[in-house]
């Protein structure tokens, strides 16, 4: 059967008759000429009258050819018969599916999401299937997500096509390789059908296509999750750091795929999409206190041409703050917000952008724990410590101020220690080892932990600890020559002594006893030297806290330094940045499984945890290593999520989740790089559903012929304009033939 | 539908404007380069006047021919007493007779001699060879006549020497445009009856009519021992039919008319054409009729001079 993809050219067939016309209208306007005698012109129309009307009727029939071929060409005739198409493989065929999972598939182009397109297009597809087919069906997320593992029978067309409508897609990115890589295994499982089809439906995003190679290029390696030590320092939502965790099965490898499959990949959308959305913020300071203004600084993103964005700041749901500013496409900007003094305890908040075509990441939530003060406890006995209290009950006003509170080592257990911003040990040890584990919990939890020796510990005592920067190897007393030390900053940069002036006299002590400690642990390390090059005070990161240890008393009975100068100042820093340091993070990505004992250390078993729906979150507990560990799951849906439990039956504020980003940056891929990226050898790219049916139709059934067409057209063309000039070529003249003398004597050239 | 007619219309380079007679086709310049040429005849002719040519009558004259026997009448002065006292016999003398050339020029006045595709008609070209022909002729002191003919002879016109005579003669034919049908052959015959004496005849047509009863009539002046010239007049375009594009050619003697494509034609029709040309010119060699071929795009008097010199030289 013979069809037409522009049957309304056909109407221009009547052109075939233009030649004609044009023909007799050239004879009804031949002009009279009168002539000597027609006699000759007779006869040799008669002689040649055969071969004129064979060159007029061949010239007719070329241009006649032309007219009809142009009109056919534009008319694109395209042959359809279940033979033909069998001859071109119209066999039974796998097919399989892979929906690119992405929370940009969000983005609304026109009256519906590229999500419900998506679908819609997917279930066309396993709608259009024929009885003999085999179809599977893959979603592209983070991970691979299978919808219909293994090839169905095209019997289950319908139930699947509802399901595939029924999907929702995910609040994270995709990676399409692995899933095309999946999808590709299954095709492969089965080697007797010939015909394979792969669909790849997506939107314009170019981030899905990261991880394919170009052809010739080496597959893209396994990266591993950075450990979680690292990952509280990370900054999480920068694209460049994607976890990018791919099984090596799944690694993009084109010669896995065979010759014949034909990939259809369709991006669907708008090919200029537009999006603005918050990707981050930053709070200064990180230690919030009560009556204390702070800044938050929102970094923003935008994707399309530059435009002007309101960009309003939410504190517990009340707008505080709203400003405009320009974001250039393709870049991100920076944008502050003074933020007043609030009272203290948890605050939710959140950043919005304007309602536009990928709503979901227009609210960027966070919190901010503003405390009344910076509970600090301080254990030991009351001589050791009179200095020690003396010194941190003294308010320095302004931003900070100290609440001390002093127990001796004994009563130690019955203190939550949770609930200081940090401890000072003096003189405290030798403690139990329940007190130790809770200690170096505590540090782990984000507290900061300042130990002074004293005369009450043994060596052995110290090293019964397991989170200190050094192991003292001995207790010296100090000849008396050798007393007065000055102190270096070794690392003067370090937070806790940038504030910290060195400038004017050199700060000197004299220590009569001191720890000797040779060798620092694993990222340890010394942050005050004495002159001599023994450490003075030493740091070591543990967890989310930090602990620090003296060489010297906290007393006089090792030096002078309580007397000195820089005592006060040096415990003051001490508080503010161990406080600040276990701040806690603002914000926390979306994820399936959250530890909580770090990031929300006040949830317990009997905790409840409800999403921004109030819907309950799941806690779990799980023994490692003789502790209990709490984690949440099921942390997908961004908002603030609510803490209540025995000790605080009204619901916190707890835990702010956020969409990690990479996603709203909608750089889009160009339609032509999509080809080279997948390096496979039949792949036909579509930008819209009709033409990925099209093309499907032109793959399956049948060709169109107006190339063809247009190459005869060109041939004929060709050959009407030599055959034309042939004719009208200058013939010999009969005064060239004949030898006609000046004086007009006749004679013949051969004579 | 009204159809476009192409119009032939007579050349303003036909004949010199205000004058008349020799004057209006031949201008000084012309006349003066055609004043040193002579026109000979290639055979004896009769002639009234003493001139340069041949003539067969033998009378007195300076120069022996030949003897006969004396008969009753001859002038007993011209017997020849050598051959007397050699044989007892009586003969007289014979001596040729040198005489001037009488000259006839026959121009074809019908329709198709109007036809014309560059500035001059044939009909013209031909009235101003006839012009140049007659000049010379009288400028030897021979003497020049005239048939004008179409389907009969329209204008005869006795031959005289006088310039004046050829004035007259020129004048006549200045009033005359071409018309009418063709009658060649029938007409030559008539006047192949009607000259008596020999002659040099001058034919200036374009023989646009039958070959063999044409041929016929030239082999009649030839029986009468008459010199023939024939002047095959023709436009370039009816030797090549070198148009560009479909006319509706119209014949102007008959009216007929046909449509046709030159392009498509002309080498059938160039085949055609020089198969008629053939034909003449092989007749006239057999009967020793000196052919020429004028075309229409010549220069006249340039054209004369070659054929003269040609002509003398042939003749030594």
């Amino acid at each position: 059967m013979i069809s037409f993809l522009n049957p309304f050219f056909l109407a221009f067939g009547a052109t075939v008759l233009v030649p004609l016309v044009l023909h007799m209208i050239q004879s009804s306007k031949t002009v009279r000429l009168p002539f000597s005698s027609v006699r000759f012109l007779k006869l040799a129309e008669k002689r040649s009258s055969r071969r004129i009307k064979m060159e007029n009727f061949l010239l007719w029939l070329l241009r006649t050819l032309l007219m009809l071929l142009l009109t056919l060409a534009f008319a694109m005739p395209m042959i359809r018969t279940t033979q033909f198409g069998k001859s071109l493989g119209r066999a039974a065929r796998d097919v399989a599916i892979v929906i690119d999972a992405s929370y940009s598939m969000e983005y609304k182009a026109g009256r519906q999401t590229v999500w419900q397109e998506a679908t819609d297009v997917a279930a066309s597809i396993v709608l259009g299937l024929s009885d003999r087919d085999r179809f599977c069906v893959y979603l592209a997320g983070e991970a691979v997500i299978p919808v219909c593992e293994q090839l169905l029978d095209a019997e289950k067309r319908e139930e699947t096509a509802t399901r595939i409508r029924a999907l929702k897609p995910r609040e994270g990115s995709s990676m399409l390789g692995p899933a095309l890589m999946a999808a590709n295994a299954v095709l492969e499982q089965e080697k007797s059908r010939v015909e394979r089809e792969i669909h790849v439906i997506s939107d314009t995003h170019a981030l899905p296509w990261r991880g394919f190679k170009p052809a010739g290029a080496k597959p893209a390696e396994a990266k591993a999750v950075p450990a979680p030590d690292e990952k509280a320092k990370a900054t999480p939502g920068d694209p460049a750091e994607v976890k990018e965790v791919i099984p090596p099965d799944l690694l993009w490898d084109p010669s896995k795929f065979n010759d014949r499959t034909v990939c259809f990949a369709t991006l669907l959308g708008s090919q200029t999409p537009e999006n603005a959305a918050p990707l981050n913020i930053e709070i200064e300071p990180r230690l919030i206190t009560a009556e204390t203004p702070c800044k938050v600084t929102v970094t923003l993103g935008r994707t399309g041409p530059a435009a002007e964005t309101a960009v309003t700041l939410y504190l517990d749901n009340k707008e505080v703050a709203r400003r405009s500013i320009t974001l250039a496409g393709g870049s991100k900007s920076q944008l502050s917000f003074a933020l007043p003094p609030v009272g203290p305890g948890a605050h939710a908040l959140r950043v919005e952008t304007p309602e536009d075509s990928l709503p979901i990441d227009n609210a960027f939530h966070f919190l901010i724990r503003a405390k009344a003060k910076l509970p600090t406890l301080c254990v030991g006995d009351e001589r050791t410590t009179f200095f020690l209290r003396a010194a941190l009950g003294a308010g320095t006003g302004g931003a900070s101020s100290i609440n001390v509170k002093y127990v001796t080592p004994d009563r130690l257990s019955e203190e939550a220690l949770q609930s200081y911003v940090s401890i000072f040990l003096c003189n405290a040890m030798p403690l139990p080892g329940q007190e130790l584990s809770r200690l170096e919990q505590y540090v782990k939890a984000g507290g900061g932990l300042v130990i002074f020796p004293g005369n009450a510990a043994g060596l052995a005592d110290y090293a019964a600890w397991s989170c200190l920067p050094s192991v003292p190897s001995s207790i010296s007393d100090i000849p008396l020559a050798q007393r007065k030390r000055s102190l270096n900053w070794d690392k003067p940069q370090h937070p806790m002594l940038v504030a910290l002036k060195e400038g004017g006299a050199v700060p000197s002590l004299v220590i009569t006893r001191q720890l000797k400690c040779e060798k620092l642990v694993n990222k340890a390390q010394i942050l005050v030297s004495t002159g001599s090059g023994f450490p003075f005070l030493m740091s070591r990161p543990v967890g989310r806290g930090e602990v620090f240890l003296f060489t010297v008393s906290a007393d006089k009975s090792w030096s002078d330094f309580p007397l000195s100068p820089f005592y006060l100042p040096v415990l003051h820093q001490l508080v503010q940045y161990t406080a600040g340091a276990s701040v806690f993070s603002p914000f926390e990505w979306t994820t399936e499984i959250l530890p909580l004992q770090e990031i929300l250390p006040e949830a317990t078993r009997e905790s409840q945890l409800k999403g921004p729906d109030g819907a309950q979150v799941s806690i779990r507990s799980s023994v490692s290593e003789g502790q209990t560990l709490l984690h949440a799951e099921g942390l997908t849906k961004p908002g603030i999520y609510t803490l209540s439990g025995p000790q605080t039956p009204v619901p916190f504020p707890a835990l702010a989740i956020n969409l990690a980003r990479q996603e709203s940056d909608l750089t889009p891929i160009r339609v032509e790089e999509v080809p080279g990226l997948l390096g496979l050898k039949n792949v036909q790219v579509s930008t819209s559903r009709e033409d990925l049916f099209k093309k499907i139709e032109d793959y399956r059934i049948g060709k169109t012929l107006g190339e063809p067409l247009l190459w005869l057209l060109l041939l004929i063309a060709v050959l009407e304009s030599f055959y034309s000039n042939w004719l009208s070529r200058k013939g010999s003249k009969l005064t060239d033939t004949l030898v006609i003398q000046p004086s007009g004597k006749v004679s013949d050239k051969a004579t | 539908m009204v159809k476009k007619t192409v119009s032939v219309k007579p050349s303003k380079n036909a004949r010199i404007p205000g004058a008349e007679g020799i004057a209006a086709f031949l201008n000084p310049e012309e006349m003066h380069k055609l004043s040193r040429i002579v026109l000979l005849s290639r055979y004896v002719v009769e002639g009234n006047l003493a001139g340069a040519h041949r003539s067969p009558l033998k009378g007195a004259s300076s120069e022996f021919a030949d003897h006969k026997a004396y008969g009753v009448g001859d002038d007993p002065k011209h017997i020849d007493w050598k051959v007397l006292s050699r044989t007892d016999r009586y003969f007289v003398k014979r001596y040729e007779d040198e005489t001037n050339l009488r000259v006839y020029i026959i121009l074809d006045r019908s329709h198709s001699m109007g036809y014309g595709s560059g500035d001059l008609r044939k009909f013209d070209f031909a009235c101003r060879l006839a012009a140049a022909l007659g000049y010379v002729v009288v400028k030897a002191r021979d003497s020049i006549g005239l048939f004008l003919y179409s389907d009969k002879i329209d204008i005869e016109v006795e031959p005289r020497n006088s310039f004046n005579h050829l004035h007259n003669m020129l004048k006549r034919l200045q009033a005359v445009d071409p018309a009418s049908t063709t009658n060649t052959a029938e007409t030559l015959h008539q006047i192949a009856a009607s000259i008596h004496k020999r002659a040099l005849v001058i034919l200036i047509s374009d023989l646009l009519d039958n070959e063999k009863e044409v041929s016929l009539a030239l082999a009649h002046f030839r029986k009468r021992m008459h010199d023939v010239i024939v002047f095959h007049v023709l436009d370039p375009v009816e030797l090549d039919l070198s148009l560009k594009q479909p006319f509706e050619f119209e014949d102007m003697e008959t009216g007929e008319t046909v449509v046709v494509d030159p392009r498509a034609l002309a080498k059938d029709y160039q085949a055609l054409f020089g198969e008629f040309l053939e034909q003449y010119r092989t007749s006239c060699e057999g009967m020793k009729v000196d052919y020429r071929l004028a075309r229409t795009d010549q220069s006249v008097e340039t054209y004369v001079r070659a054929y003269l010199e040609e002509r003398r030289r042939l003749s030594k």
